[in-house]
């Protein structure tokens, strides 16, 4: 569970987050959608110990958020800055090697699915092949909780909707909790449980999305409109 | 063990750039040295000073290579950091990285300035040699990694300050701090109880090289080296090492309470 307790967030001046209260639960694929600048990424990077709160608190499975939640964290950045040294392969060694979670069976097996080679060096990959191994890299960890800011930016618009639907398989939802941030939604919105929408730092809504469409007839962009306005 | 491992095989790829530049480099001087003596008819005079000179330039080749691989990691500080080891490890891997090719150079160019002094001129005999050569490896790893704990150190509080203000700013911030805090230390050292606290285990070495004479008597090249003695004390290098161990884990607080993606 993600709890996140009267947390605010300045650098220097600008307000990124202002007393959000969160709580995220278990074996649930969520969704944090908001426009640019609007927290997202800032969230993200405080659950995943990357980041301090200037006020409040946050706790990953009770546990007080440091940079060791890296521990039973995955978390992917939507920054496209990478080892160009690398193989695909010695990416995946590498990771292994840092995470004791890491599941190479399944990082082989989520790079098949991605059309990856395994030989291929870093810096002669595409960015949406660079994107599919940066997914490779975090779902291959069997942790509680997976961080994915960004996730599909990258990737070609005629394959991104297999790879969405493709995520679900090797997701372990009885066990994992899955927070992305995306601009993407109609995407994705088919394969999420819950989204919250994020707006100047405030958390403004927080859904079920089937409830959402049952209750109020809504997709979570028709949804993000009402609220955003 | 083995993540402290595999990442260290990581930074050897990560500096690997660094090292070749600072091995370019030394190859340039003792070129430059080489072809410019034998240009001015001066060649084992001035091959000499090039390879003093690059066996002196080694304190600054440890500094170097942490500036080049940090400066490599900045641009990709989420995944540098997003792990669970300690910030000693992170740190220590590249410290160790560096200095694993700072020792492979510097031992070829110390065993081969041996030999060419050896071969060279008349006034070396055993004694000399191993003087020159003790003195000139501790002096030159002591210092080496007393100025990599001091840039680690220093490089954490620029990173800090980097991201509330500009890089030129934060440099400017960083070296003022660094002028204060090096005038505080050097006051410090200078207390009477700071003396008698560090001058304790006194050495003397005899026939310390300090420097060379070069010149041409009857058209013939001639080179004296400059001999003195001196007293080390063995407090000196302990301060320095518990100095340089306070600056490596206040820089790893640093980066592990301030520093942010």
């Amino acid at each position: 569970m993600i709890t996140l307790t009267n947390v605010s967030k300045r650098y220097g001046t600008k307000k990124a987050l202002d007393h959000v209260n969160l709580e995220l639960t278990p074996g649930k694929l969520i969704g944090l959608v908001g426009e640019n600048g609007s927290g997202k990424s800032t969230t993200l990077k405080l659950i995943a110990g990357l980041n301090h709160p200037t006020n409040g608190e946050v706790r990953v499975n009770g546990e007080k958020v440091t940079r060791k939640i890296a521990d039973s964290v995955s978390y992917l950045s939507e920054l496209d800055e990478y080892y160009r040294f690398f193989t695909v392969k010695r990416s995946i060694e590498f990771q292994s090697s840092q995470f004791k979670d890491f599941d190479k069976e399944k990082a082989y097996e989520i790079l098949k699915f991605m059309k990856l080679d395994p030989n291929d060096k870093l810096k002669h990959l595409s960015k949406g092949n660079r994107g599919r191994l940066k997914i490779v890299l975090s779902l291959a960890r069997n942790v509680p909780v997976i961080l994915m800011d960004e996730p599909f930016s990258g990737l070609d618009p005629m394959v991104r909707n297999s790879i969405v639907k493709g995520l679900i398989s090797f997701i372990d939802l009885e066990k994992q909790l899955v927070l992305i941030t995306t601009h993407e939604i109609r995407e994705v919105e088919n394969i999420l449980d819950e989204v919250v929408a994020i707006k100047a730092g405030s958390i403004i809504g927080h859904h079920n999305v089937e409830e959402l469409r049952e209750q109020k007839q809504m997709g979570i962009v028709d949804w993000m409109t009402e609220v955003y306005e | 063990m083995n993540a402290w491992l595999s990442l260290t095989k990581k930074e050897f790829q990560l500096g690997l750039p660094a090292f070749l530049i600072a091995l370019i480099l030394y190859l340039g001087i003792l070129s430059g040295g080489y072809f410019t003596g034998n240009y001015a008819g001066y060649t084992e005079g001035l091959l000499s000073v090039a390879l003093g000179f690059v066996v002196i330039l080694h304190i600054f080749f440890l500094p170097f290579y942490l500036y080049y691989s940090l400066s490599a990691e900045r641009k990709r500080l989420h995944l540098w950091l997003h792990t669970p080891m300690s910030i000693a490890g992170l740190l220590s891997s590249k410290v160790v990285t560096g200095i694993t090719f700072m020792v492979f150079t510097f031992a070829v160019f110390i065993i081969g300035s041996t030999q060419f002094f050896l071969h060279t001129f008349d006034f070396f005999n055993q004694e000399t040699i191993f003087n020159l050569l003790g003195s000139i490896t501790v002096f030159v790893f002591t210092l080496g990694f007393f100025i990599a704990a001091l840039f680690l150190f220093f490089w954490s509080i620029f990173l800090t300050f980097s991201q509330r203000m500009n890089d030129f700013i934060s440099f400017i911030l960083t070296f003022i701090l660094f002028l204060f805090i090096s005038w505080i230390y050097g006051s410090l050292m200078d207390l009477s109880f700071m003396q008698t606290l560090t001058n304790w285990g006194s050495i003397q070495v005899n026939d310390i090289i300090v420097g060379f004479e070069f010149g041409y008597v009857e058209n013939a090249f001639e080179a004296q080296a400059m001999s003195e003695s001196s007293i080390f004390y063995i407090g000196h290098f302990v301060r320095d090492i518990v100095v340089a161990v306070i600056m490596f884990i206040a820089a790893c607080w640093i980066i592990e309470k301030k520093v942010e993606v």
